[in-house]
């Protein structure tokens, strides 16, 4: 094989039956004592038992009690990563996982999505009548899978955790049996997610053949030792993205996307297009920083020959690709779920730019991977508000489509406004935290001199305007027939002010969020 | 027999795999390509354990093994589903959503 | 605390008006007009207080800034004598623009002989920002800007909430506080939708006011896109029957200017390391920039202005957002929005660029071969073209907003000119037609109520039918036209002045000076102007009455005097004694040009 240089170095040998049991109670001790570290991931387990547990002993009318079972969990982890603190810095589990603060903070922005989304799956009244147990234990081992990949630093844990969360997402897409729609997506779900894994996991297998070793700070050293073979890289590297792309929904992999988004319940497509994607993002980074730190990012000159892959040209394409795709493809939409999953492909695209710029610039210059969290952070209440408000009028109104928004702005202030604000920061308009957020991002291309990058993304937000822009229109602007008020209970509209809040905070005090971010610990070992 | 001929046989496999997740438009036949690109990807595993000498990568072919498994139980339980509202298994029959 | 008053209490009175339940229309109104009116009178305050205030304050004030960031991080004596010692550096190279010198944090700390690895976080956050204050103070203190303001905002990333004003934009101020008062009062019998009305139209002023004010890059950018939304909603809600197409084509281009602004923005973050939004800061050392680097600059931001002021090819957008929307927005937006423009180029293009402004940078012969002649050409395409546009249309509005193209056209020739004769002008042109455009706006708002049609040809004999209208509409029609004894004539008859000047005055200081045919190219405006300026006065007022209806129509009601009499009678006091209003403007623009000069003598 001519792509393959392949050298025979000691490798480790292989443990003997000795070895363990000599080192034994060393290691159970040594589980035991990483327990703690792993006590939000157990919280979560014994959660998934529990609500599918009890659920078996509550009848079917009241089923859907089971979502505030399943809060309490979510926000009992939630509380427990909180107080374990985002200062950690060691590896658990023999370095399966590691316990960093930036594990942490993905687990605290995953545990606040779902608690965003579980009361939106409670107000959905077509799931009524249905066990709701498994859906919620479900959405948990979801959560859990989630977990294992943006701790992972082992492949075969992110492996694992890729495919545990992607399982209950298909299964969750086609939740609703006899919907022929969701079937529908869920079938396109699990056939492209299993062609993605599938092409991960020979990627991956392909870097444990050029690297020896499973372990991804391991990997991404063992890379430089084996520089001559950059077509193979290249084609390992690509084939890796697969996975992770097709996770982010980034181009070519967001095939699936607006299918599964338009046939998936409203609250799960809500968790798919920002929760699912986030943990995307922090296995890419992770995988990326890993790269960056051993200088295996960019070419570099060795012995007189450029050697190496050029990864953030390689990634700049793919994100100004997502981004053009996306949203181009949303200016023809007229279902509002399928316009909002190709803008949330315009966001990937947005938010991988991050990526190309990981690289740091400048001293003070923030690197990529912080603009890239605190673009989360902000697209978390942003994208879930705008599902939230789409959730109500469809549960309100039965309609999805836009014509349903015509005139809402004399219907309802509240939820006009709401979504109004949600739109103009989906668009990246100052006082909003998506204007600081695509801020961020555009000044870390700009710094890694990467000006292209960053023309494409601010012509891809004027293109993006139209289509925001037309539904703010018909909100405010057109008039409608139907001119009687949409009824809004209190806990509800405390709940839609509840998601404006942080989106005007993160416009105008972005700072403390950006110190918090930049202390964040990365261990990679 | 070299680390090189089994490269060989696993990178066809996946190519196979590739080539009838692309070409073939039954939902089974699809699965069982999908199924071929993942053994290729165990073999190559189990190659590479091989060559390096360790054991982790033989561990991850178990787990491919199991995986593959559960996805091939998630999606053969949506196929069924689809099959039992539309009576098809054909992948250009599903164009509900679209646009 | 003034600029910070003005820029906010109209911000805080929408937040009011937003919680009075809709139905009391009364006190929504008169929420909205106190804000404004209060607004203005502290508009008024910072008008007279400039003049009287010294120089020496402003440095005073920066000085007792740069002490106290020094103080509260630095305890070290040693490191304190070198932090003034940098300070020392810094103000001394402020007084000389050494073009092509390297100007950043990391060269003074070397002079000074800091030893920046050395430092921690918040000593080295400290010297980033003595420097920034003192390289701020050159340029403040040429300006003659006062009234500044220091607050952090997000230290992270270096942005400030740092405020002034100056000769610049303090006028702009004035006429902002005067016109949002005068629209609100003429908004008065707004029926859909009264709430949202008032509270948009008080958001727009906050954001109209920042952006004249904010001397930091960032803050001013916020600001630019607070202006967009308010004027969004109030053309595409208020508006006429094509609104929803003139408002997001409004949206969009003004858009595409903004986020080209932005790339700008931080590209001149991160230039030499500089890490700074400080708007001064980056003026005292824009001599010191690459050509290249200003090239692109000057490209990006003026394309950016240009949208906005609006200057040939991308005026599309006016015509329609400006027929399409309410008559008090089309004020603002002829009066105040077209000035951000303007005002942009004036404040960035001749701070950042002085080497674009001399015309020292080449570019190929198609885009006139230097910056200098780029913008003159395009100004005088803006003159001929919007007249001539102007009297092509049968609309009354379209009239009155393509002659505004051809107004702000003078402002590109004036600055062109480089000349204290020609930028004098340009500035003072801004202001005048912010006064005379928005008068023309208002007549055509008040016979459209009335004729519930702007078709020109279908006027006339009004005169004879509203003689109070008819003298105040001639007045501002004169006022445009550029009649000698009304405004215009002042700041077109400086334009012409400095640009024919210029083709003397300009290279004896190593500037490039206009060719003077390029002033006779312009010439034909001014005919082109007073022709279809006079000939719809004819259509309108003169001859027989085409229409019985047009009997009944009623004269001026009290509320449209007071708004149309005190901009008829500004027009006149600002005709003959245009010194009232020059004389703010005179020592910063003059500072402005003869720094852009320092930089062509070296």
């Amino acid at each position: 094989m001519m792509f393959f240089a392949l050298s025979k170095q000691a490798g480790q040998i292989a443990v003997t039956n000795a070895d363990v049991q000599e080192k034994f109670p060393g290691l159970v001790q040594e589980i035991t004592s990483n327990l703690g570290a792993f006590l939000p991931e157990l919280i979560l387990a014994v959660g998934v038992m529990w609500v599918i547990m009890a659920d078996l002993f509550t009848r079917r009318e009241r089923s859907r009690r089971m979502g505030f079972h399943a809060f309490a969990f979510v926000a009992v982890a939630l509380v427990s990563v909180i107080c374990h603190g985002f200062s950690g810095d060691q590896e658990l589990f023999r370095g399966m996982i590691v316990d960093d603060g930036f594990g942490a903070f993905f687990k605290v922005l995953l545990l606040v999505g779902t608690l965003i989304c579980i009361p939106m799956v409670m107000m959905t009244r077509s799931f009524d009548g249905r066990r709701m147990g498994e859906f919620y234990g479900l959405l948990l081992g979801s959560v859990l899978g989630m977990f294992l990949m943006v701790t992972a630093k082992n492949m075969i844990m992110f492996f694992l955790g890729i495919e545990f969360a992607s399982y209950t997402s298909y299964l969750l897409t086609g939740y609703l049996k006899g919907d022929r729609r969701g079937a529908e997506g869920a079938l396109k779900y699990v056939i492209y997610g299993s062609v993605a894994s599938g092409a991960m996991a020979y990627g991956l297998s392909l870097l444990y053949g050029l690297t020896g070793s499973l372990d991804m700070a391991d990997v991404a050293q063992g890379l430089i030792v084996s520089r001559t073979t950059d077509v193979t890289v290249l084609i390992a590297g690509l084939l890796c993205f697969a996975g992770f792309g097709y996770k982010i929904a980034a181009f070519p992999m967001h095939f699936w996307s607006p299918d599964v988004y338009e046939g998936a319940p409203i609250p799960f497509t809500a968790f798919l297009s920002v929760i699912s994607k986030a943990a995307g993002f922090a296995v890419l980074l992770r995988f990326a920083e890993g790269m960056v730190g051993t200088g295996n990012w960019e070419l570099t000159l060795s012995n007189g020959d450029v050697v190496g892959v050029d990864w953030p040209l390689v990634v700049g394409v793919i994100s100004a690709l997502t981004m053009t795709v996306g949203n181009f493809a949303a200016l023809f939409q007229r279902n509002l779920k399928r316009l909002l999953a190709y803008s949330s492909i315009a966001h990937a695209g947005y938010l991988l730019m991050g990526i190309a710029a990981l690289a740091p610039g400048a001293e003070n210059a923030i690197p990529g991977w912080q603009a890239i969290l605190f673009y989360l952070v902000a697209y978390l209440f942003m994208n879930l508000g705008a599902f939230l408000v789409v959730s109500i009028i469809a549960e309100k109104t039965g309609r999805e489509t836009l014509d349903a928004y015509r005139g809402l702005g004399s219907r309802s202030a509240l939820l006009s406004v709401a979504l109004g604000i949600f739109l103009i920061s989906l668009i990246g308009l100052p006082p909003t935290g998506g204007f600081t957020g695509k801020v961020q991002l555009i000044k870390a291309v700009v710094d890694d001199g990467q000006i292209w990058l960053a023309l494409v993304a601010v012509v891809n937000t004027v293109v993006s305007v139209y289509y925001y822009a037309r539904i703010i229109r018909l909100m405010f602007l057109e008039e409608s027939d139907d001119t009687s008020k949409v009824p809004l209970s209190a806990p509800v509209s405390a709940f839609v002010v509840l998601m404006i809040v942080p989106v005007l905070w993160l416009g105008v005090f972005f700072g403390s969020t950006v110190d918090f971010i930049r202390d964040l610990t990365l261990t990679l070992g | 027999m070299g680390t090189e001929a089994y490269l060989i046989v696993a990178s066809l496999l996946f190519l196979i795999g590739a080539s009838g997740f692309l070409l073939r438009r039954n939902l089974l036949v699809m699965f069982m390509s999908i199924e071929l690109m993942l053994n290729g990807a165990a073999l190559l595993f189990v190659t590479f354990a091989r060559h390096w000498n360790r054991m982790d990568g033989q561990i991850f072919v178990f787990f491919i093994i199991a995986l593959a498994a559960a996805e091939a139980a998630v999606g053969l339980s949506i196929l069924i589903a689809i099959f039992r509202l539309k009576h098809r298994v054909n992948a250009d029959e599903l164009s509900e959503l679209k646009g | 605390m003034l600029l910070t008053l003005v820029t906010f209490i109209p911000l805080i009175a929408a937040l009011v008006v937003l919680c009075i339940p809709k139905e009391q229309k009364d006190i929504i109104k008169w929420t909205s007009m106190g804000a404004a009116v209060v607004t203005f009178i502290i508009s008024c305050q910072l008008i007279m207080g400039y003049r009287s205030g010294g120089t020496d304050s402003v440095a005073e004030k920066f000085d007792g800034q740069i002490q106290s960031v020094i103080d509260d991080n630095v305890a070290d004596t040693a490191l304190k004598a070198s932090f003034q010692k940098g300070v020392q550096a810094i103000e001394a190279d402020n007084v000389d623009d050494a073009v092509g010198a390297d100007r950043g944090p990391v060269h003074y700390a070397e002079v000074a002989g800091i030893d920046l690895k050395s430092l921690d976080a918040a000593q080295s956050k400290a010297w980033h920002e003595t420097w920034e204050l003192s390289m701020a103070k050159g340029a403040a203190a040429s300006e003659h800007i006062r009234f500044v303001e220091f607050g952090h905002w997000i230290d992270g990333f270096n942005i400030r909430y740092f405020m002034g004003g100056d000769g610049l934009s303090l006028p702009l101020i004035w006429l902002t506080a005067l016109l949002s008062v005068l629209c609100l009062a003429y908004s008065w019998n707004i029926t859909k939708a009264t709430k949202a009305y008032f509270a948009l139209f008080l958001i727009l002023e906050t954001g109209l006011m920042g952006v004249f004010l904010a001397l930091d890059f960032f803050l001013f950018y916020v600001f630019w896109e607070i202006v967009l939304l308010p004027m969004y909603f109030l053309i595409g809600f208020w508006g006429g029957p094509r609104r929803i197409y003139a408002s997001i084509k409004f949206f969009i281009y003004t858009l595409v200017g903004s986020v080209l602004m932005l790339i700008c923005m931080l590209a001149l973050y991160f230039h030499n390391g500089f890490d700074t939004f400080n708007i001064l800061t980056l003026m005292e050392a824009a001599p010191g920039f690459s050509q290249t680097m200003q090239m692109w600059m000057f490209f990006g931001l003026f394309i950016a202005f240009a949208i906005k002021v609006p200057i040939f090819p991308f005026h599309t957008w006016l015509p329609d957002a400006h027929v399409q929307a309410p008559t008090a927005a089309s004020v603002i937006l002829a009066g105040v929005l077209l000035k951000m423009g303007g005002y942009g180029i004036f404040r960035f293009n001749l701070g950042l660029c002085p080497d674009a402004m001399t015309g020292a940078i080449q570019l190929p012969m198609w885009l006139g071969g230097n910056f200098i002649m780029f913008m003159a050409i395009l100004g005088v395409i803006n003159i001929v073209y919007g007249a001539l546009c102007a009297m092509a249309q049968k609309d009354f509005k379209s009239m009155v907003a393509y002659s505004s193209i051809s107004h702000m056209g003078y402002v590109l020739l004036g600055l062109a000119a480089m000349t204290d004769a020609g930028v004098q002008g340009a500035v003072l042109q801004m202001f005048n037609h912010g006064l005379s455009s928005a008068m023309m706006f208002l007549i055509v708002g008040v016979i459209y109520e009335r004729a519930h049609h702007r078709n020109l040809n279908k006027f006339g004999g009004i005169g004879a039918q509203m003689p109070y209208y008819t003298g105040l509409a001639t007045i501002g029609f004169f006022a445009s036209l550029g009649l000698p004894g009304l405004n215009g004539f002042i700041s077109e008859a400086l334009v012409f002045m400095g640009a024919w000047n210029s083709h003397t005055a300009s290279p004896a200081v190593g500037v490039f000076g206009l060719p003077t045919w390029i002033v006779f190219l312009a010439l034909p405006g001014i005919v082109l102007t007073a022709a279809y300026i006079l000939w719809a006065v004819q259509r309108v007022f003169m001859g027989p009455l085409k229409s019985e209806t047009y009997k009944t129509f009623k004269d001026l009601s009290f509320r449209e005097v007071f708004v149309l009499a005190p901009l008829g009678l500004l027009c006149i006091v600002f005709g003959v004694w245009p010194q009232l209003i020059l004389g703010f403007m005179n020592d910063t623009l003059n500072t402005l040009v003869s720094s852009v000069i320092a930089v062509a003598g070296n």
